[in-house]
């Protein structure tokens, strides 16, 4: 079994003691199911990263319930971030295997699942290598395999494929979509990447710079799209995200249309 | 290139010091000679000096029971600042109640306190560790904190998500990420700790750089005054050398992040 589940959280920073405190997050529910994979999409600066910091608990609310089954505390969360995921004194092999001690695993299962995760992002010539010798996009996939080889039941990813090139991104989002849906892994994917919410979501949710907060599952993105141009209720900031600027757009069209595999940019 | 770039740097080490040591030559020959004397001795007086006392002089005893006592107080530094630094580092209310020794100690004179604590040590041993230790401590407890806060956030949710424990946060995250600056810090303890050897060493010592320094002046020896001066120098150059080969062979993964804005 694994859930996570926040009721009505909110947030906000007293940015000194003198200005009104701003709100970050104004009233957030959402719910992932076990074996669900959930995109959070939101521009930057929306309050994405400071949700996940909430949920793994090393930041507080003000307000709201998180509940995390299990419990974070049996240290049941991998976690991914988009930089300073690698510990710099350790080895590519060692990175990986960090954390893994609580799975009572013997000493040749650990190497050998270590190398399995090295394996699959396609590191496995360098697994001596300090991370401090290696690209950004590397050091994201050397996290993803700490993540594969971790055995963990919940994974929180905070624009884990950022740093990675166009082939490598491929390669890692069907690894993740393979290990989400067998695993019965509960991910949730913060991201502003629309494309990469549908290919692997299961259920979008959107954030906004104003407080509000829109969900639709996939179906509804296919139910909702009308002429090939996808209108939903959350049409401003989802064009926002993809970056559709143009003056000449409709108010409230997206740019585009996005099925689980592909995207076409309207002309 | 690289190896290029170390040989232009070695010469222009070289020439920088050339120039000085050509200065304060300049320096003591224009001086009227019996001024020289006792004010400026030229730098090859100096090392003669420093040669005869290293040979026949017992400089070597000196430099001995000096590093002695800073090496102890060095360690009797670290061995406070670092748990105290963990403690107002990761705790709140530890923060609040070491406020008086962060921020009110560190502006204190710490001189002011070498009379007082001589009631309570006497002359001895004792009261000349105890200075060096405040001293140098004083000054690397905010180094310690500082080193902790600056760990990246990332490194500490990630053991949080992992479930670890306060002890096992900081064993397995925050001492390995400061140690490299913890090594780096004992350049800056014995860069203190010298100007507080020389000044302890001046009451009831027996041997030790400082103890020379001060006789030198008693007894009109601008030469063996020099002699320890330059001692310290040299001894702080190697200090320097051998921690930073130190933190070389220790931390092999900080290659390469060295980091210069106009190279």
């Amino acid at each position: 079994m694994s859930s996570i589940a926040l009721v009505d959280v909110r947030k906000s920073y007293p940015l000194d003691g003198f200005s009104e405190p701003r709100h970050v997050l104004a009233g957030v529910s959402l719910v992932i199911a076990e074996g669900d994979v959930c995109a959070l999409l939101g521009p930057s600066g929306c309050g994405k990263s400071t949700l996940l910091r909430i949920i793994i608990g090393t930041e507080t609310l003000d307000d709201g319930t998180v509940t995390l089954d299990p419990d974070p505390k049996t240290g049941e969360v991998g976690i991914v971030f988009q930089a300073d995921n690698c510990l710099p004194w350790l080895r590519v092999r060692d990175n990986v295997q960090f954390g893994m001690d609580s799975l009572n695993l013997s000493a040749s299962d650990r190497r050998n699942a270590v190398a399995e995760a090295l394996r699959k992002v396609k590191l496995s010539d360098k697994s001596d290598r300090y991370p401090a010798s290696m690209s950004g996009g590397e050091q994201q996939r050397v996290a993803f395999a700490r993540l594969l080889a971790s055995g963990k039941k919940i994974w929180l990813l905070d624009e884990p494929f950022s740093a990675l090139d166009a082939r490598n991104r491929l390669l890692m989002r069907e690894l993740l979509r393979e290990r989400a849906h067998n695993d019965e892994v509960t991910t949730l994917l913060v991201t502003h990447d629309l494309v990469e919410a549908v290919a692997l979501a299961d259920r979008i949710y959107v954030m906004s710079d104003v407080p509000s907060f829109i969900s639709c599952s996939l179906d509804r993105v296919g139910e909702l799209r009308d002429d090939n141009l996808l209108a939903l209720e959350s049409h401003r900031y989802l064009s926002e995200i993809i970056g559709a600027r143009e003056p000449s757009l409709p108010e409230g069209r997206l740019a585009g249309y996005v099925t689980r595999h592909t995207m076409k940019m309207l002309p | 290139m690289r190896v290029r770039q170390r040989s232009y740097a070695f010469i222009i080490t070289s020439a920088a010091t050339s120039t000085l040591l050509a200065a304060w030559w300049l320096l003591a020959k224009l001086l009227p000679r019996d001024m020289a004397a006792v004010f400026l001795p030229t730098p090859m007086v100096v090392i003669k000096d420093l040669a005869a006392l290293l040979i026949h002089g017992g400089l070597l005893i000196d430099i001995r029971t000096s590093f002695v006592r800073m090496v102890a107080g060095v360690a009797a530094a670290f061995a406070l600042a670092l748990p105290l630094g963990i403690a107002i580092a990761t705790n709140r209310r530890i923060e609040a109640a070491a406020e008086p020794i962060t921020s009110v100690l560190r502006y204190t004179p710490l001189t002011a306190f070498i009379p007082l604590l001589m009631f309570a040590l006497g002359i001895g041993e004792a009261h000349k560790v105890t200075v060096l230790c405040l001293g140098i401590f004083v000054q690397l407890l905010p180094i310690v904190v500082e080193s902790l806060r600056s760990v990246e956030s990332n490194y500490v949710d990630i053991a949080r998500s992992y479930g670890f424990s306060n002890t096992k946060l900081i064993r397995t995250i925050l001492l390995p990420r400061i140690m490299p600056t913890l090594v780096d810090s004992i350049r800056t303890g014995f860069a203190i700790g010298w100007a507080y050897v020389i000044l302890v060493e001046y009451w009831g010592a027996e041997a030790g750089l400082g103890h020379r320094l001060w006789r030198g002046q008693r007894f009109n020896h601008p030469d063996e005054v020099y002699a320890c001066a330059v001692t310290v120098g040299l001894l702080g150059l190697t200090c320097d050398a051998s921690v930073r080969l130190l933190r070389r062979l220790l931390f092999p993964w900080e290659r390469g992040r060295t980091f210069r804005a106009l190279a």
